[in-house]
């Protein structure tokens, strides 16, 4: 079961921040997990109510090999006994993607779309705010609009502080929090410099039968008294397709991208980002506290924006 | 009155050869249009500092092998990371010897594919080329998660003040169960 | 003599008076309402409280601060005193643990009560994450508890058996299991006493820096993030001293009230009130420096992010609220100590309930304004508590009270062989000095 398959994965790895960006929890597959909602539709129309969808003889076998492997990874347990800390080096260059988000002021209107396209992807309650859109003055008086979703830190405080690991970085740098581990201290909300991350007050709103159990890379219907926060619509961005933020972005201000592969997206055009980013100057949310974010700002006042 | 025929015939003929002359010069160049071709490679440059940077190299010329200076040359990239998309990467001017040269960065070695663009102009065809390289030895880009530097304290610390607790759990369970041993003990000595 | 302090340390157990059970029966009230409120809460998730996205630590963290700090005055009295070798902590020892013991269990009672999800915490035995301040504090908290039941026990070893042994009163069948239990074979013989001696030295040096510890980590809880008001280098410091301060201000309330209740004024005279109020006064001048000390690093470079939070501090809408406490929670306590008119049992017991009346409020301003005017210039809405919280808060309060007045239905309220010892103690060293030995305290 998940809690078993958990327990061996952790009970000797005693320093862990980050742990393997799998669903295991739930025994889902890819495809599953990528048309959950069309598939646990195909699941509710195939299965009879009250009957095993699979035989006797299959579900011996698998429990036989349940145990087999859960002995087996007893046993290989030794080999994971690594300490990690939150500031270790996490070699992301090995890894297939690493998930950024750009925004460019030039072109943001303020109009939070990007707020509702999010919360309504989610099924969050109103003042929940994955991404939040914040109404700053420059220097000069100029008002300026600045989106604001988790920044995905490379080094994040949210991780460092958490007691119980509930929240730790996938290998594709996203930072993700197990509502099935958060004990709710909200620790995490008073480490993070961004304020970026959200408690799950009261009941989750209702959300569709036709939804798969809550991963961490899909954290709906979010676990009253956890935190709750943008996860870079992994269940997206993992799949080739864009975030729910950069979809529904009327100006095309937000980029979705991969630094491995250096490209960003949007609905409307490619590019280059080491180009991009260095050619306009891009910069980073309190570079100072040495977070390493992962959402780059293109410095505007939305002068590039037009109806 | 007599008619200068041959007057006559010489002039318009000199008049049509004029026309005919006007009119071929104002006919498009096409017919007189070199074919251009256009290759691609890529080379590790190292500058002056000691910096290497990969350059991605765009051979310009005529079909004759003229070289085409002082062009501009687009340089795209295929990826299909949201969908198959043709992503500009920039673009480069032909040198006197005909060669453009873009600096690409990359963190992944292997095969990518480009495609170099010219787009023509008066003398000379424009010019299109798909080109698959294999690109190794990658000069390094800047790190994805570069280490903090405060790792080996963070270490020792923790397991610093991990034996600091384990000495104060050992004594307060010595207190309790001395406490409870030695006073039995001595209830007995009487 | 002995006898007279069993009897006096034995009345209470057997014969508390008429008042005992109505008062008790009140005190309960408010506990059961706590309790049932915080059933209601589990129920239905840390919404009904007032607590919200930009205020989400509030008064489940203040009272969390407050009732640990309230127990280092047990710290003080049994370790401090006791190597600094203070005979007149003599009577009040017992009181100021039992107080120690209750607070602090109570305080930790707290952190479960803020938590969002209780049916996880067994995680934190899975996967512990040792960089966590949350984690730092379970296990200094769990360690210091251990250790004051532990410090707490030891002397009710010798107790329980002069409770057993030399009284003429019978005790219910119970009652003598549980006190021969405690007393381990206790007799009075030099082995044992000498053991006896020397763990509690041993406990008394080490609880020092295991109480440091304890509200050092609490204050690294706020200290270690990066916001304004909180990531101070002073926090550690402050909340230890804050801690002892209100720690002493405890146990004067707690020694006034049992005094009273209990006549013991025979025992407890003016010296123990006008030696822990000069402790207060020495600990509340420090708190009031450390205090400045804060503001004015803060204030002098004056930070984009912090002018807000200071401003509404010390100028705008916590103001009301902060002037009052420096004035009624530090100055006038202090004032009330110094003036030596009013260095009476009086005065110090009203100092007493001013400063930890004041320093719950002060704990609420180190908590709150920083989280109302908080990062990206956002002021968030004020934020005062609802009715759940203020239930749970007033039924902890009334729970020490409540628990202490059931311990001294169990345990004696006078530690007698500490007494005895002491007294012995000082006996020797005069008749050393050659004057007549005397118990009696002015």
């Amino acid at each position: 079961m998940g809690i078993l398959a958990d327990i061996q994965r952790h009970v000797f790895v005693v320093f862990i921040t980050y742990k393997l960006p799998t669903t295991s929890r739930r025994n889902v597959c890819k495809d599953c997990y990528r048309d959950r909602r069309i598939v646990s539709q195909k699941m509710e129309n195939k299965k009879e109510p009250g009957k095993l969808s699979i035989s006797r003889r299959q579900f011996m076998r698998g429990a036989g090999a349940l145990a087999l492997a859960g002995a087996a990874g007893l046993a290989g347990l030794n080999q994971k006994s690594k300490i990690v800390l939150a500031e270790d080096d996490l070699k992301m260059e090995s890894a297939d993607h690493q998930w950024v988000l750009v925004f460019d002021l030039r072109y943001c209107d303020g109009c939070k779309q990007c707020t509702v396209a999010c919360q309504e992807e989610h099924y969050l309650p109103k003042e929940a705010e994955w991404i939040k859109v914040y109404e700053m003055e420059g220097p000069l008086g100029q008002k300026y609009f600045l989106p604001k979703p988790c920044q995905q830190c490379a080094n994040a405080p949210c991780v460092r502080v958490c007691p119980v690991v509930a929240t730790y970085k996938t290998k594709d740098g996203v930072t993700l929090v197990d509502q099935q581990k958060c004990i709710g201290c909200r620790m995490c909300m008073a480490a993070c410099p961004y304020d970026s991350r959200y408690f799950n007050w009261n009941d989750y709103p209702p959300v569709p039968s036709t939804l798969a159990k809550p991963t961490p890379e899909f954290p709906v219907p979010g676990v009253k008294g956890t935190v709750g926060k943008c996860e870079f619509c992994l269940h997206f961005m993992r799949f080739g397709k864009l975030p729910a933020c950069v979809t529904a972005c009327t100006m095309r201000a937000v980029f979705a991208g991969d630094l491995i592969s250096d490209i960003f997206a949007n609905p409307d055009e490619s590019k280059k980002i080491s180009t991009f980013l260095k050619e306009n100057e891009a910069y980073r949310l309190k570079e100072e506290l040495n977070t390493g974010p992962r959402v780059y700002y293109i410095a505007g006042h939305g002068e590039r924006y037009t109806y | 009155m007599k008619l200068n025929f041959k007057g006559l015939l010489v002039s318009v003929v000199m008049v049509l050869l004029l026309g005919l002359w006007f009119f071929a010069g104002s006919l498009p160049v096409a017919a007189a249009q070199a074919k251009s071709d256009l290759t691609l490679t890529y080379e590790i440059q190292t500058d002056r500092q000691g910096n290497e940077s990969l350059v991605l190299l765009a051979k310009l010329k005529r079909a004759d092998g003229y070289p085409l200076s002082e062009r501009e040359i687009l340089y795209f990239e295929t990826t299909d990371l949201y969908g198959s998309a043709r992503v500009s990467i920039g673009s480069a001017t032909t040198s006197a010897v005909g060669v453009a040269a873009l600096k690409y960065e990359t963190r992944q070695p292997g095969e990518h594919q480009f495609t170099v663009l010219y787009g023509g102009d008066e003398t000379t065809e424009f010019a299109v080329t798909n080109a698959t390289l294999g690109l190794q030895n990658l000069p390094a880009m800047t790190e994805l998660s570069p280490p903090v530097g405060m790792e080996k304290i963070s270490y020792w610390s923790m397991l610093g003040v991990g034996a600091v607790v384990l000495v104060i759990w050992s004594l307060l369970a010595g207190v309790f169960f001395g406490t409870i041993v030695g006073i039995r003990r001595g209830s007995k000595g009487q | 003599m002995i006898d007279e302090i069993r009897e006096a340390a034995i009345r209470p157990i057997a014969k508390p008076g008429k008042w005992w059970g109505v008062l008790f029966a009140f005190l309960g009230l408010f506990v059961l309402a706590a309790l049932a409120t915080y059933v209601y809460q589990l129920k239905n998730g840390l919404g009904v409280t007032a607590l919200k996205d930009g205020v989400f630590y509030g008064f489940y963290m203040t009272d969390l601060v407050t009732f640990i700090g309230i127990s280092y005055g047990g710290a003080v009295v049994s370790a401090i005193l006791r190597l600094t070798n203070a005979a007149w902590r003599a009577p009040i020892t017992r009181l100021a643990e039992g107080m120690a013991v209750v607070s602090l269990i109570l305080g930790a009672a707290f952190a479960i009560v803020d938590m969002g999800k209780l049916p996880h915490l067994w995680w934190v035995l899975v996967t512990p994450n040792p960089q966590s301040p949350v984690i730092w504090d379970i296990v200094a908290i769990s360690t210091y508890v251990v250790a004051t039941l532990i410090f707490f026990f030891l002397p009710l070893i010798p107790d329980s058996a002069i409770l057993l042994n030399g009284s003429a009163h019978k005790f219910s069948s119970w009652r003598k299991k549980l006190y021969s239990m405690v007393s381990l074979k206790w007799k009075g013989v030099p082995a044992q006493r000498k053991t006896l001696a020397r763990m509690m030295s041993l406990m008394a040096v080490l609880i020092i820096p295991l109480a440091i510890s304890v509200h050092s980590v609490l204050a690294w809880v706020f200290a270690v993030t990066s916001r304004e008001g909180w990531h101070s280098s002073i926090f550690g410091p402050y909340f230890v001293v804050g801690a002892l301060f209100s720690g002493v201000a405890a146990v004067i309330l707690v020694v006034s009230a049992f005094r009273k209740a209990y006549h013991l004024e025979k025992f407890i005279g003016q010296k123990q009130f006008r030696y822990m109020g000069l402790l207060m006064l020495v600990l509340g001048a420090t708190y009031l420096y450390f205090t400045f000390a804060e503001f004015l690093t803060e204030g002098y470079v004056q930070y984009v992010n912090t002018v807000p939070f200071l401003r509404s501090l010390l100028a705008a809408d916590y103001a009301p609220i902060f002037w009052p406490f420096v004035i009624f929670g530090l100055i006038i306590p202090i004032l009330l100590v110094a003036i030596p008119k009013t260095r009476n049992v009086k005065g110090v017991t009203i100092a007493a309930a001013l400063v930890v009346a004041g320093m719950w409020v002060k704990r609420f301003l180190i908590i709150v304004p920083p989280l109302r005017h908080g990062l990206f210039g956002i002021t968030n809405p004020s934020y005062m508590g609802n009715w759940v919280e203020w239930v749970i808060t007033l039924g902890a309060v009334a729970a020490i009270p409540f628990f202490l007045m059931l311990m001294f239905r169990l345990f004696p309220v006078l530690p007698i062989y500490e007494m005895q010892e002491i007294a012995e103690e000082q006996s020797q060293l005069q008749s050393k000095a050659g004057d007549a030995p005397s118990l009696k305290t002015e």
